[in-house]
């Protein structure tokens, strides 16, 4: 695998498709924990094979085995890998799953699917600043789902950079579009959040599926190299 | 030769190919999976290629089905009947119970001696990772995986039809009945009982609606086989989704026009019970074309059944559609068939053994109600039978063991020839031949048979079968518990029927552990115990032989007759999510529901399918809820970050004790709160733990330059609001350059950055100058390696810096530890690798008083650190506490560490500076709204300017090195000193307020475009914990000597200076206009 350093590489792939059983061989007794505490087998399955390409990718990037990483898990859950300056995360939406992989700082992502179901009237005062409330009533009706979850998965891929929960001061932020595929972050004044190094992306993804990647790296020419697991990688069951 | 049910089954396959056999639905009514008679029959041969061509199975083997509700379990039971191998239909554990049913699974597995088990791919799955979880346990490794081969049928795709060849087995399946854990009994069900029975049973071409388990004997012969041998239709859906909403079942039957339908007796309850079905479903509903609608599998009481038709028939039901029925595995399915009458008996009078009918009113007032299970069916015969001692019949009337024979009655148990012989092959005076012993109690009647009981004293709950023995074995393993004095049954209540135990103890004085027990009962048997009493053991009735007398023991139990010593009963609220919820609430129903929840799922709403929209969405409506409820205040308690950990069972127990307003529902719900913010303090707390034991190894640690005198020195957080008055105080008390870290993406950009912040504590333009000439900058950030240095600027740092004074950090009170760590935690390590690296440098750390937490020690001295980590519960706090610790670690290692720990830092005495801390938002709204409080905790403001000096004096000084200083006041003030001075200024009078009461009023005034209104929550969250530090003082006796011993010391301004200052700030920044402008406007 090239691994070039100025590069953040999204992988993507169908739960249903990639899914084999065997992966849960792959999984250490917290993992199998972590898997069997799912209510729904959709997603234990996306958990399942989001980390079994994880460590592969690792292990390739790391050029380490498998058995030589060790997961770790922040306060809110997020995983890191100990040890090691290898920065990912992980995110999915329906059958659809991206794990963002790079060494140039912490990094998070977000992906939804245009369709999915959303009542934005329920979630505005949560999520949106006042400003941003205002400009979304200001949209055509067609266009305001569209826009919320471009919002939403700016804002989610910031704070799941972090590494910080839910109960992040998600309004008290606000996203600029720069155009298609840059935005950024204002501070509403709630106090410092460190926005200086933090960047935002917005990843060409399929036409309905809206995406954000949020780094800890300045810089203007990061590369986003995408990647299709199913075509890129094959592996043999290792018993 | 044999007949084989294949060959009904291919003649309907060729009589109508196209027409529908089986449709499952799901929990909407939708169709999820289909066949005609083409399609079953194409798809159960594509597995039978399978197998045939892939596994090395053959004639007569046996394999097991595990399948989750659906259609897939009979596609494989008739592959398996078209290669000749021997199918077993089991229970699929589930999650919920999983260690119970796994080792019942494997108890028929062994017994049958299975060689392959059929399932999905996703069960698996399930199925592994659960068994996994059970031997990492500690249980024992149940070889599940080891020994049988699992065929996953749902993967396979399009095999040729033809490349199998068909093999026949006399033994057309193993029925296992519900029996004791310990003695599974497979019932060896022929071809020609099959066909035999389903001949007796159905009478036209039906259109099946049924919910009924697969791998049970009315289910999945009544609905599966049977009825694809008559050419009917099955529509089905899964028993979970019958719980959840019984209107399916009857809105089914209306939608298709279904002819046949069967449930135990508590299926019909609980359609009857209010709630379950709406009026407006009712409205919907048209059941005319019912025409056999069955109520068996368990006693039925007659006052269910005439309920239940009393109800219907207004929507279509026809009463004389609905009838009883009496059967059995062992008899294939069905025994008797269409009993509708109900009479009264005498209680006495049967309990002897005689069936007394009473007539008029007299037999409803005194007798008991039993329902006639009909006439036998087909070649049937059913007799009444004394098995006292030799077993004899009895007449027409007598109550006996009802003993069965015919064509339907099955080839005895596999592989248990002694119980085969004592049921199946069971004789009686007078008459050769080999009768089937059913263990019910009953009689024959006008030629129609009614059950009256078992002679097992089977304890049956919901249509299950518990063995009272697997029960009182749970107890008897209990130290305190007589063994052979223990006695389980069933007794009926309102809410349904529960297991009561009687239990003879040794001691009056040693209980048994019942909760326990209890949990074990659920977890191995799957069924709680809903009442245990204790008496004395020799109060148990038992035979002369010493056998437990189930039924003497229930009747003294319910006549009174017992001295019970405790009462146990139980509060298990078993989550298996079959199981009915026994306390709902119909409007947090249809909040659960609206998500996809039941309410009965142990796992946490976020594992539970909610991603974070979804469960922002469901925090919205629950906060809704709440209110409604009439909990405003816990409505406001309810985040995100709680929602994502609690269960969801816990949390609809937590609603519906607020629905109820029960007197601790209150109490409850913060007691889930506080154990679930307990559980992330704890994860916290061990990442913290773990962050200040961090590596704090420098490149190149041996020091090859002195660590004292020439250089430079190295300034972090120099565009903050303290880092410009850090810089003026360097500038004037010493001589050396100073450069600073900036963030940045050129030192041109960075420099100008830095001045700006510098020319807003105002200067003159001398020290302006000074600040040209002798302030540098260097870009980087602090929570990067090498604090985001190039290697050059890293190497020139680490050999030309002597004295670091790190003032950066993040100042956030709504984010988490996890979001301050890497600016505050990781940058403080790195400035400490730098400070280590080549040459050893003295480290000024800016630190402050909030790394005590909440502590409400009456005064924290400057030598204490909060190692205990007590009331560190926001970000910011934590990751100073953590960088703290860092410093102090890098201390004990030899590295030369002042830490100054400031309090609330006020703007200059001249109102300069850009300080939007907490502090200052909370005082300009208080100025605003003209509120203050009258609490006594005592505020410490130290103006920046002042601050800054002190640091910077105290740096200077040798022998200050190795220690820490509490930058606050000398002497104490209250908020209310401080209110009445801004009351002064700004010509206004403060109204104030005892602090409980302050926090409401904040919240009353408190809008959006409030400078505090972002902090109002962390004030709300803080307002317990503040009130309980009244008292807390800083004790600075170091800060006070080392000022003293600096040229450069400052002395305290006073009250006053400081507070105008504060002013100042606030009206030259127009946070608020103040009183005097506004008068002269």
């Amino acid at each position: 695998m090239n691994k070039s350093q100025n590069k953040i590489y999204l992988f993507t792939g169908s739960v249903q498709i990639l899914y084999k059983n065997w992966m849960d061989l792959n999984l250490d007794e917290n993992e199998l924990n972590r898997s069997s505490s799912f209510y729904n087998v959709q997603d234990r399955n996306t958990f399942v094979v989001c980390r079994f390409y994880l460590k592969k990718l690792a292990s390739e990037f790391l050029d380490l085995p498998i058995d030589n990483l060790k997961i770790g898990y922040g306060t809110n859950g997020k995983p890191f890998i100990e040890n090691e300056k290898l920065y990912f995360n992980c995110s999915h939406t329906e059958d659809i799953f991206v794990i963002a992989i790079t060494t140039l700082g912490e990094i998070g992502i977000d992906i939804e699917w245009l369709h999915r179901p959303v009542v934005i009237s329920k979630l505005s005062n949560l999520i949106l600043s006042d400003k941003e409330q205002f400009s979304l009533s200001q949209c055509r009706e067609d266009k305001r789902k569209e826009m919320f979850l471009k919002i939403w998965t700016v804002k989610e891929s910031f704070f799941k950079g972090l590494g910080s929960g839910l109960s992040s001061p998600l309004k008290h932020i606000e996203v600029k579009f720069k155009n298609d595929s840059v935005a950024t972050i204002l501070n509403t004044f709630a106090g410092e959040i460190d926005l200086e190094n933090w960047q935002i992306l917005i990843p060409e993804l399929k036409s309905d599926l809206i995406g954000a990647i949020a780094i800890n790296y300045r810089s203007f020419n990061i590369e986003l190299d995408k990647q299709c697991l199913s075509e890129i990688m094959s592996f043999e069951l290792d018993l | 030769m044999m007949k084989s049910i294949l060959s009904e089954l291919d003649q309907k396959i060729s009589i109508h190919p196209d027409k529908l056999l089986y449709v499952f639905l799901d929990i909407k009514g939708e169709v999820k999976e289909s066949y005609t008679y083409r399609e079953f029959d194409l798809r159960s041969k594509n597995i039978a290629a399978h197998i045939y061509n892939n596994d090395d199975l053959k004639q007569g083997d046996r394999v097991l089905l595990v399948y989750p509700p659906g259609l897939e379990m009979i596609c494989s039971f008739f592959a398996c009947v078209r290669l000749g191998l021997i199918p077993v239909p089991v229970y699929p554990p589930s999650a919920n119970g999983f260690e119970a049913a796994i080792r019942k699974m494997k108890l028929i597995c062994d017994d049958c001696g299975a060689y392959a088990i059929l399932t999905t791919r996703t069960y698996q799955l399930s199925a592994q990772i659960n068994l996994g979880r059970i031997k990492a346990e500690g249980k024992s490794d149940l070889g599940l995986f080891d020994k049988v081969k699992w065929i996953a049928t749902d993967e396979i795709g399009n095999e040729d039809p033809q490349s199998f060849e068909e093999a026949f087995s006399e033994i057309l399946f193993l029925q296992y009945t519900s029996g004791s854990t310990s003695e599974p009994k497979g019932v060896i069900i022929t071809h020609d009982n099959l066909l035999d029975n389903c001949n007796n049973v159905v009478d036209h071409t039906p259109i099946g609606v049924s919910w009924l388990p697969q791998y049970h004997d009315m289910g999945l012969i009544g609905y599966y086989l049977f009825f694809a041998l008559k050419g009917g239709t099955t529509y089905g859906f899964s028993p979970t989704d019958f719980i959840l909403k019984p209107a399916l079942w009857l809105e089914t039957i209306t939608k298709y026009k279904g002819t046949a339908t069967s449930a135990p007796n508590f299926a019909f309850d609980y359609c009857l019970q209010e709630g379950k079905i709406s009026d407006q479903v009712l409205e919907t509903l048209d059941l005319s074309s019912l025409r056999f609608v069955m109520n068996a599998a368990e006693p039925v009481k007659p006052t269910v059944y005439s309920s239940f038709i009393q109800k219907f028939k207004t929507y279509g039901l026809h009463p004389e559609a609905s009838f009883t029925a009496y059967g059995l595995a062992e008899n294939t399915l069905a025994v008797s068939n269409y009993g509708r009458a109900i009479h009264y008996f005498d209680s006495g009078s049967l309990k002897k053994g005689n069936a007394v009918k009473l007539i008029g009113s007299s037999g409803s007032q005194n007798g008991i109600a039993l329902m006639s299970c009909g006439k036998t069916l087909g070649d049937t015969v059913v007799k009444i039978v004394n098995v006292d001692n030799e077993p004899y019949e009895l007449d027409n009337g007598k109550v006996g063991e009802i003993w069965v024979n015919g064509s339907s009655k099955g080839n005895g148990y596999w592989n248990n020839p002694e119980k085969t012989e004592e049921i199946f092959h069971a004789t009686m005076v007078g008459d050769e031949r080999q009768w089937l012993r059913t263990g019910d109690l009953g009689f024959v009647q006008d030629d129609e048979l009614y059950v009256c009981g078992r002679i097992k004293d089977m304890i049956i709950i919901r249509g299950q079968n518990y063995y009272p023995q697997d029960v009182e074995s749970l107890f008897e393993e209990d130290p305190h518990v007589r063994k052979g004095c223990v006695s389980a049954f069933s007794v009926g209540s309102k809410d349904g029927t529960g297991l009561t135990v009687v239990i003879g103890i040794k001691n009056k004085r040693n209980l048994p552990d019942f909760e326990h027990i209890n949990n074990r009962a659920v977890s191995l048997l799957g069924i709680p115990v809903e009442r245990a009493i204790a008496v004395l053991a020799r109060d148990v009735a038992k035979t002369s032989s010493g056998k437990i007398r189930r039924l003497e023991n229930k009747r003294m139990l319910e006549a009174g007759e017992f001295e019970v010593l405790y009462e146990y009963k139980s509060t298990h609220q078993t989550k298996d999510d079959s199981y009915q919820r026994l306390n709902s609430n119909a409007e947090i129903d249809a909040l659960f529901n609206l998500y996809g929840l039941t309410g009965c799922e142990t796992s946490t709403l976020g594992d539970s399918g909610l991603d974070s929209l979804k469960l922002a969405e469901f925090a919205h409506d629950l906060k809704e809820l709440i209110v409604r409820f009439r909990f405003e205040d816990l409505a406001e308690e309810v985040d995100l970050r709680i929602l994502q950990k609690i269960a969801v069972a816990e949390l609809y127990d937590i609603l519906y004790d607020l629905s109820i307003t029960s007197r601790m529902a209150r109490f409850t719900f913060k007691r889930s709160l506080a154990r679930i913010n307990a559980e992330y303090g704890e994860i916290e707390r061990k990442l913290m733990i773990r962050d200040s034991l961090m590596d704090q190894k420098a490149d190149k640690p041996e020091h090859l330059l002195s660590g004292a005198g020439e250089g430079k020195i190295l300034l972090t957080g120099g565009t903050g609001f303290f880092g410009p008055f850090l810089i003026k105080s360097l500038l004037e008390q010493q001589h050396d350059e100073i450069v600073v870290l900036v963030r940045s993406k050129d030192s041109h950009a960075g420099f100008q950055r830095l001045k700006e912040a510098f020319l807003t504590i105002g200067c003159s333009e001398i020290l302006l100058n000074e600040f040209v000439t002798r302030v540098s900058v260097v870009c980087g950030s602090l929570d990067r390696r090498h604090l985001g240095l190039n290697e050059q600027d890293w190497d020139f740092l680490s050999k030309n810096i002597h004295t670091i004074y790190h003032n950066g950090a993040l100042v956030n009170y709504l984010l988490d530890y996890e979001a301050m760590r890497g600016s505050n935690v990781e940058g403080t390590n790195e400035v400490i690798r730098l400070a280590n690296n080549q040459r050893l440098k003295v480290l000024n750390y800016i630190s402050t008083t909030f790394i005590f937490g909440w502590s409400t020690k009456d005064v924290l001295y400057e030598t204490d650190c909060n190692e205990e980590m007590a009331l560190l519960d926001f970000g910011y706090s934590q990751s100073k506490w953590v960088s703290e610790r860092l410093v102090e670690n890098s201390r004990k290692k030899g590295l030369p560490v002042r830490i100054f720990r400031p309090a609330l830092i006020s703007p200059s005495i001249d109102g300069k500076g850009y300080n939007f801390d907490i502090s200052i938002r909370l005082l300009s709204f208080m100025l605003k709204y003209g509120i203050g409080t009258s609490a006594n905790n005592q505020v410490s403001f130290t103006p920046a300017d002042i601050g800054a000096n002190n640091i910077v004096a105290i740096s200077l000084v040798p022998e200050s090195v190795n220690h820490t200083f509490h930058v606050t006041r000398d002497v104490f003030s209250s908020m209310q000193d401080v209110t009445a001075i801004l009351g002064q200024l700004a010509e206004r009078e403060f109204r104030n307020y005892p602090l409980k009461e302050f926090v409401p009023e904040v919240i009353s005034r408190c809008k959006k475009d409030d400078l505090l209104f972002p902090l109002l929550n962390f004030l709300v969250r803080s307002v317990d914990n503040i009130s309980s530090m009244e008292f807390k003082r800083y004790d600075n006796s170091n800060y006070q000597k080392f000022r003293k011993l600096s040229p450069f010391g400052k002395e305290d301004d006073t009250l006053e200076a400081v507070v105008n200052g504060i002013y100042q700030f606030i009206t030259n920044n127009h946070i608020i206009e103040s009183e005097k402008s506004e008068n002269e406007k």
